[in-house]
């Protein structure tokens, strides 16, 4: 049940960082900073989510 | 721009491209509180129950019936009339029988009270079409229509953090009540944004989630790939492992009265409004008496004997055990249904559904208001505000029409039309297309507070004369319903007889508000 129990956790998360990331979207100072801040917080996420499924594999 | 400033901004017209949408949400949302009292008023052909009958009388009568009717079932429900339902009614499901082709299905029979017969009531959806709309929408396909409504409950979510952000005096506002300032839309948008706060947010996330394995796919696909490892996460969630399956060996059940008086005696005082058969006449058939719960968020505390030898029988003990992440998941589900809640809770759910539909009228009322301001100091184009205004006019007094529609169609169709539940939803959709229509049909003629005077008028109407239609139509007109302490049926039409009253104090505020130049000046001074 864990996987599953994460999932749940993750899903049930979303909807606060989407909607933090809209509020991020409006507040910031120009549309470049908006965009730059959606892209690095992206790739953050990508990034851990990579090696998560690397490392998780190799195990 | 300042934080505040672009938070306005995004509130603002975050608010209003999906308003009329969320206006149509958390009206038809509401009357879904209410489901089970609409669906009595819409099969006018059930009688009342004329004496009292003890509830092993009824269980007998059921059984007779279940006899009859049910003899393959694996799963059999006797519904007593008691709490919110008014309705004795059986239901059983029948297995599915592969050689056949036949699939399980549930079936349903409401019977008479007095006499144990079943009754055959008219074809209608009742206050479950009401319920679904705010979530399934309709004439589309349900993956879009979650689309739409979980993009509307997310504009929400993100119009009512903003929102809190750009209202300053938020915990000032949300602590007092102040009936002698000035009224205006912005006060009235802000007492029924701030006074029920708690309840849109939960209403809004828990909404939100109940929908999640439709919209927000990508998680759960990012560790299980689509497909079959998609459905084995849904299906380790959500289904009910079922504790004890049939052995195919015959048994001689306990009497269900029997077991009722006994869980009557352990239930504390509270009421059994269903008793539950499953793998009926087998070695492993397990009976449960729907206890309603006197306190707590569970609507019901079920007590299951082994059907059997008539022991207490624990059905957890069996079930997988539930994570802490779908505890918060059930909890945030049982708080959006609100099956629960008694009748002075259950109206406050109603109520508070009702000021967020009234949150996004004023919201998009205000749009227009504040708009109309600007365009007078600036002389520019009017044309998007001019679809605004008639727009709000067609959604905010128009779906309150249909809906009315709906009620009456469900009088006025003849009864053995052909899909004729089909047709009570399709009238409530061709009059609400009318009032949309009406507007700008009328718009080059009638000035705007003409036409809002126009559709408050007939909404009155409408309204009022639902109960004169329940008397002409069925047995059950007000009076004799008040008599007989009938509170389900009585309610409904003295709450219809409520919202023609608003529509009408509306209608008058209104029409004393029509700009008329000469009189305007002196009016205002004398206005109280």
């Amino acid at each position: 049940m864990a996987q599953a129990e994460a999932v749940m956790i993750s899903m049930m998360l979303s909807f606060l960082f989407y909607a933090l990331a809209v509020i991020w979207a409006f507040s910031a100072k120009t549309a470049m900073l908006s965009w730059l801040g959606m892209v690095f917080t992206g790739l953050i996420a990508m990034s851990i989510w990579g090696v998560h499924s690397i490392t998780g594999g190799a195990a | 721009m300042s934080f505040r400033h672009s938070m306005t901004w995004l509130h603002t017209w975050s608010g209003l491209v999906l308003g009329w949408l969320l206006y149509f949400m958390f009206v038809t949302g509401s009357t879904g509180y209410f489901d089970e009292e609409i669906l009595r008023w819409m099969q006018p052909e059930i009688p009342l129950q004329e004496s009292s009958i003890s509830a092993s009388e009824f269980i007998e009568t059921a059984e007779r019936r279940l006899d009859q009717v049910a003899t393959n079932a694996t799963e059999t429900y006797i519904e007593l009339p008691l709490g919110r339902s008014p309705f004795f009614s059986i239901w059983w499901h029948e297995a599915a029988t592969p050689e056949t082709g036949a699939r399980g299905l549930w079936h349903n029979e409401k019977l008479n009270p007095n006499t144990g017969e079943p009754v055959i009531t008219r074809e209608t959806e009742g206050g479950e079409f009401l319920y679904r709309l705010h979530y399934a929408l309709h004439y589309i396909p349900g993956w879009l229509a979650y689309a739409l409504t979980s993009l509307a409950a997310m504009f929400t979510l993100v119009a009512i953090i903003s929102g809190v952000i750009i209202h300053r005096r938020i915990f000032k506002d949300f602590f007092s009540f102040r009936r002698h300032k000035q009224r205006s839309w912005l006060d009235l948008h802000n007492l029924f944004g701030v006074l029920p706060l708690p309840f849109h947010l939960m209403i809004t996330y828990s909404g939100l989630m109940l929908l999640m394995f439709s919209t927000m796919l990508p998680v759960p696909a990012s560790s299980y790939g689509v497909g079959e490892g998609l459905r084995a996460i849904y299906d380790e969630v959500f289904t009910e492992h079922d504790s004890r399956s049939a052995t195919g060996i015959s048994a001689n059940s306990m009497s269900t009265v029997s077991l009722y008086n006994d869980a009557l005696k352990r239930s504390d005082g509270g009421l059994i409004n269903y008793v539950a058969i499953k793998h009926p006449g087998d070695k492993n058939a397990v009976i449960e008496m729907g206890v309603l719960a006197n306190e707590g968020i569970e609507q019901h505390k079920p007590i299951h004997y082994d059907g059997v030898s008539g022991e207490l029988y624990d059905p957890e003990e069996d079930a997988s055990k539930h994570s802490s992440a779908k505890s918060f998941y059930d909890t945030m589900e049982i708080l959006h249904e609100g099956l629960f809640a008694r009748p002075l809770l259950r109206w406050l759910y109603f109520l508070s559904g009702l000021m967020g539909a009234g949150m996004m009228a004023t919201g998009s009322l205000l749009w227009a208001v504040n708009r109309r301001k600007k365009h007078t100091m600036s002389g520019g184009g009017v044309r998007g505000l001019a679809l605004v205004d008639r727009l709000n006019l067609g959604t905010i007094v128009g779906l309150p029409i249909a809906i009315a529609a709906y009620f009456w169609a469900n009088r006025l169709l003849p009864v053995d039309l052909a899909s004729r539940a089909h047709w009570e939803m399709n009238s409530l959709f061709i009059v609400w297309g009318i009032a949309l229509l009406h507007p700008f049909l009328r718009w080059k003629k009638t000035s705007l507070k003409s036409l809002w005077c126009e559709q408050l008028m007939f909404a009155t109407m409408v309204y009022a004369f639902i109960p004169v239609l329940n008397a002409a139509t069925s047995e059950h007109h007000l009076g004799k319903a008040l008599l007989q302490g009938d509170w389900v049926m009585a309610g409904f039409d003295l709450f219809m007889l409520v919202l023609a009253m608003c529509f009408a104090i509306a209608f008058n505020k209104l029409r004393r508000r029509i700009p008329n130049p000469s009189v305007e000046n002196s009016a205002a001074g004398v206005k109280v």
